[in-house]
């Protein structure tokens, strides 16, 4: 089930770790402020999340 | 000091590694060891200035040599034979990427990029950051090892032949460090033994896909990971701030000998038309995904040589480099 996701305001998400698991367009969508609708969230990519406690654990995207 | 009768076999000095949990900091606790054929002497590439000065005669002066190692980049290359222990972190610390699920394969990313490694950086588990290798030094007096920290692992090859080992899976690599090292340190203690389970050509019993033909006959496999990084600035104790990887690129070369034979015939006639499907799958399940113990599957690449190798029959030396799409992974590898 594809998750909604946002960017937290304070912060912006690196392009290390190969851009948290992300898509290069997501990854530029996310850090221009707009919500994203993702299958599944990296480790590395929760702590730039807002709403932490409704991401789940990626494994394939652990990168 | 009197005569010591001790000797050494070159078989008693080890190679370990293990990540660090702060980068740039050593640890050796229960590191694991290489299987290595030999354990060849580091690559310390000091800084060493021994020219002669202006002064009196046309001497060099024992007041103007200097030897300093702040700076400089220290290289231990290894050799050996892959094991189902240490090859899957190898591959997590060339690729700077976790295992992957579904399958369980080490990947890069088609928009790979490296973690960021800044020396100091504490809480780290995992397998892709940087990491301590020690040479340990059987000497009865126990103060002879050497040890290095703030390790990345720049390049790895995996390599087989079925004319070599009954096509066992060899391994050969080179750690890099702009840290300092210690010398004359105690071996290390309590280290992970690597497996006995090792790695064939000969699992690859399903797809044997090279340069995008399928039932390729091979005799010889080498894949290549290089992954370039530097060693940046330093800080108070005289090692670098950082570490920067994969720059220009983190890159993926392989090369093969194939058979020729009506499948492989048009190996030139693709090397000259530049195409970009030279890829690999070489697995013992003809869906990737389900593939098991050993695999690799490279979506693209481009030739880059085909030579004849004229052995037994007539065969093809083929080289290839992977390239990413955009989407999806450069290369999957099943260790």
């Amino acid at each position: 089930m594809a998750l909604k996701v946002k960017k937290k305001k304070d912060c912006m998400i690196p392009s290390s770790d190969s851009y948290k698991g992300l898509s290069y367009d997501d990854w530029e969508a996310l850090n221009d402020g707009q919500a994203v609708e993702l299958d599944e969230v990296s480790h590395v990519l929760e702590p730039y999340l807002e709403g932490q406690s409704d991401t789940k654990q990626n494994k394939k995207g652990d990168k | 000091m009197a005569l010591d009768g001790q000797a050494l076999s070159p078989k008693e000095f080890l190679l370990a590694f293990k990540p660090e949990t702060t980068i740039g900091t050593i640890n050796v606790a229960t590191m694991n060891l290489l299987n290595v054929d030999a354990v060849s002497s580091p690559s310390l590439n000091l800084s060493q200035v021994l020219d002669v000065r202006n002064g009196v005669g046309r001497t060099a002066k024992v007041a103007d040599a200097f030897t300093d190692e702040k700076g400089t980049r220290k290289e231990i290359a290894f050799s050996g034979t892959a094991d189902s222990t240490t090859l899957p972190i190898l591959l997590q610390a060339v690729t700077t990427t976790a295992v992957g699920s579904s399958p369980a394969s080490y990947d890069i990313a088609y928009n790979w990029t490296p973690p960021e490694i800044e020396i100091g950086t504490g809480s780290i588990s995992d397998n892709v950051h940087t990491f301590t290798v020690a040479i340990s030094h059987p000497e009865a007096g126990n103060d002879h090892s050497m040890v290095f920290k703030g390790c990345v692992l720049t390049s790895l090859s995996i390599n087989g032949s079925m004319g070599t080992e009954s096509g066992r899976i060899k391994v050969s690599g080179t750690w890099a460090t702009g840290s300092q090292g210690t010398f004359g340190q105690a071996k290390p203690t309590s280290t992970t033994a690597y497996s006995s389970t090792n790695y064939s050509l000969t699992q690859w019993t399903a797809e044997t896909t090279i340069a995008g033909i399928e039932d390729c006959v091979i005799s010889d496999f080498a894949l290549n990971i290089e992954n370039p990084s530097e060693f940046l600035g330093f800080n108070a104790s005289g090692d670098p701030q950082a570490v920067v990887r994969g720059v220009p690129e983190i890159a993926v070369n392989c090369d093969a000998t194939v058979k020729a034979d009506n499948n492989t015939s048009g190996l030139h006639n693709a090397l000259k038309a530049g195409g970009t499907s030279a890829s690999l799958e070489l697995t013992n399940h003809s869906t990737f995904s389900s593939a098991t113990g050993f695999g690799i599957k490279m979506a693209n690449g481009v030739l880059t040589s085909v030579d004849f190798n004229e052995a037994n029959a007539m065969f093809y030396n083929v080289s290839i480099k992977g390239l990413a799409s955009t989407s999806g992974d450069l290369i999957q590898i099943i260790a």
